[in-house]
């Protein structure tokens, strides 16, 4: 029973993380608008509500857009449901950007924000708009309850938050102790830590497929495409191609002891550059896709709002027990292996 | 210890001089692929592909350069300078030595590469800086490549384990430097680089101090 | 040997895959329904490779114990 408590412990906050990540509602949200652009003058538009309630609080319903410092008010909107609202906005040239954010806001789904909702057609002739006068009263303040962030295109797979980036903590802690097996292999000649070593190495690949595969899915229907030239998840590639070429390595010598020996010396070589290029040089450049994911300081700017932390940090914790856990069992095995092996 | 190290690094030298065609087909293996290239681009003008096929071609000789430095020696030979020198000094010799090497072929390659291929790609970038990247870039190359190749060698494999073992390892670098000279090819201010360089710099001391401490434990046999 | 002991899990993560990539070329059938319902089945199909990843090694890891067994009780 002594050695099980951490085993408990980390199945339990696994379960409540997919538990929670799978049944907590996602904030109600904009999810698209038709069309996507805005003639001067007078433009209808459609705009499409994620978990929205749009008429049942019809009442204090606020509809705006920004556009820098500028606000412009719905010129008259209809609501259609709950989900769907028709309006009308009327803008002119003399603006700061291209661009224009969404506002939604009413008393039952809080503040609803749509960030570059819509392009300027600069094309048409300039209008004055015939309501430029301040709409926004007292927004109220609206009690949504335990959801998830709603982020555009994201939407629902802000979840795989939970489930695809706690496989990459589990896979550089598991590697951090294979590299630490290593270190004790070669200090002290411990064939059983070279073994465990091994025993790591091949869990964590088992996570960074995990990772791989979930990243991949992930990143074809929000990036749209399986693989894009992204540094983080080349980093992963090479991390995998790294482990690879370990088992290469080891099962390329023959004789136990110095099989041993190179695949620790490599072990440790790989790792450090390994740790170099997912975890340090990711950061350095500008071009990567992924929006501060993944344990790095960006973090805050991902909007990783405290109902997602709430999940994601037990997620994290429970995965990595959970990689220890196999690790363990997969080395217990091994050591049987090897007691049978010599009898 | 550095009397040492310079002693190894000396009969490696002499060795390399008296059998003269070792570094001649290291050469010879630049020129030929460059003449390939040649033979398939016949003139390339665009940057990007300039740098990236001179350093593919820069990575395989280096790959070879570096497979033969541990290659070379006999096991008898080994075990010799197993009782004479310590392995720190035997590594960094054999870094000092590869990273010579590696400097010659790469001022050899980029002179015949920029000669066949054209030098349309060079007229925004500065002269001494391209130098220094291509510097660093043998430097990096060769003190990685160093311990990768002792690995293969103990293991007594041939270069087909060396590119499985050290290719993963190299990417790292080997993409900044080639980001690196592309800027440089590019003609893009100090500013802009300097992080890069600096991140170059640092990957190689890592490695040097990661084969000072790691080689002992292959050398014990 | 080291290697074959990873394959499992290995052809686990492709065959879970593989419908995936196959369908994606044929067909919006695959892309409306992964964008449905705010894509939450994309959060159904990472969940499922997760899961069946884990179970997968854990498959392979008893079925080497179970050799070994095997191996014991034969020499007595």
């Amino acid at each position: 029973m002594r050695g099980l408590w951490w085993k408990i412990g980390s199945a339990i906050l696994v379960i409540y993380s997919v538990f929670l990540g799978l049944l907590a509602p996602l904030n109600p949200g904009i999810k698209t608008v038709d069309p996507a652009q805005l003639n001067n003058g007078g433009t209808t538009v459609i705009i499409t509500g994620y978990n929205s309630h749009f008429a049942d609080a019809a009442q204090s319903q606020q509809v705006w857009l920004t556009n820098g410092d500028e606000i412009f008010c719905a010129y008259e909107y209809q609501v259609v449901d709950n989900t769907h609202i028709r309006a009308t906005f009327s803008i002119y040239q003399d603006i700061s950007e291209a661009f224009f954010d969404l506002y939604v806001h009413n008393a039952v789904d809080g503040t609803m924000h749509l960030p570059d909702a819509f392009l300027q057609n600069a094309m048409e002739v300039s209008l004055k708009p015939d309501k430029i006068e301040p709409c926004l009263t007292a927004l109220a303040e609206a009690d949504r309850g335990f959801g998830f962030p709603n982020q555009p295109i994201l939407n629902e797979t802000i979840r795989n938050l939970l489930f695809h980036v706690p496989s990459w903590f589990a896979m550089i802690l598991i590697m951090a102790v294979s590299f630490g097996y290593s270190i004790v292999h070669l200090r002290h000649s411990r064939l059983d830590a070279d073994a465990a070593a091994a025993n790591a190495a091949r869990v964590g690949l088992l996570f960074a497929f995990i990772g791989l595969a979930t990243g991949m899915i992930w990143a074809r229907f929000t990036w749209g495409a399986w693989w894009v030239n992204d540094r983080r998840l080349n980093g992963a590639a090479v991390a995998t191609l790294i482990y690879l070429a370990y088992f290469v390595l080891r099962s390329s010598v023959n004789e136990e002891q110095k099989a041993a020996r190179l695949a620790g010396v490599y072990n440790i070589f790989a790792f450090v550059m390994m740790l170099l290029f997912v975890m340090v040089w990711p950061r350095l450049g500008a071009d990567s896709l992924h929006p501060g994911v993944g344990g790095n300081p960006a973090f805050n700017q991902y909007d990783l709002d405290d109902n997602l932390r709430l999940v994601f940090y037990p997620a994290v914790l429970g995965w990595m027990g959970m990689s220890l856990w196999i690790f363990q069992l997969q080395n217990r095995m091994d050591r049987l292996r090897r007691i049978a092996d010599e009898h | 210890m550095w009397p040492e190290v310079w002693a190894i690094f000396r009969k490696d030298m002499k060795l390399e001089m008296r059998q003269s065609h070792a570094l001649g087909s290291v050469l010879l293996y630049i020129l030929s692929s460059v003449f390939v290239a040649y033979l398939a681009f016949k003139r390339i003008g665009d940057v990007p592909t300039w740098n990236a096929l001179f350093w593919i071609i820069v990575l395989f000789a280096a790959f070879n350069a570096a497979a033969r430095s541990f290659a070379l020696e006999s096991s008898g030979r080994r075990l010799y300078l197993y009782t004479l020198a310590s392995p720190q000094s035997v590594i960094l010799a054999k870094i000092i030595y590869n990273a010579c090497i590696l400097l010659v072929m790469v001022s050899f390659g980029l002179l015949i590469f920029s000669g066949l291929l054209g030098t349309d790609v060079l007229r925004e970038a500065n002269g001494f800086a391209l130098m220094g990247v291509v510097m660093l870039g043998a430097l990096g190359l060769s003190v990685q490549l160093s311990l990768v190749s002792a690995l293969a060698a103990t293991a007594d494999q041939n270069l087909g384990l060396m590119a499985v073992l050290g290719l993963p390892i190299i990417l790292p670098f080997l993409l900044i430097l080639m980001r690196l000279s592309k800027n440089v090819l590019d003609g893009l201010a100090w500013s802009v680089n300097a992080s890069y360089v600096w991140q170059l710099i640092a990957i190689t001391v890592l490695s040097v101090a990661l084969s000072y401490i790691l080689f002992p434990y292959l050398w014990r046999e | 040997m080291n290697i074959k002991q990873l394959v499992p899990s290995i052809v686990i993560v492709v065959m879970v895959s593989a419908p995936v990539l196959a369908a994606s070329d044929q067909g919006n059938l695959l892309e409306e329904t992964m964008h449905s319902s705010g894509k939450i089945y994309v959060v159904v199909a990472v969940v499922t490779v997760l899961l069946l990843a884990v179970f997968g090694y854990l498959i392979a890891l008893d079925r080497r114990l179970k050799r070994l067994e095997n191996k014991k009780t034969d020499k007595r």
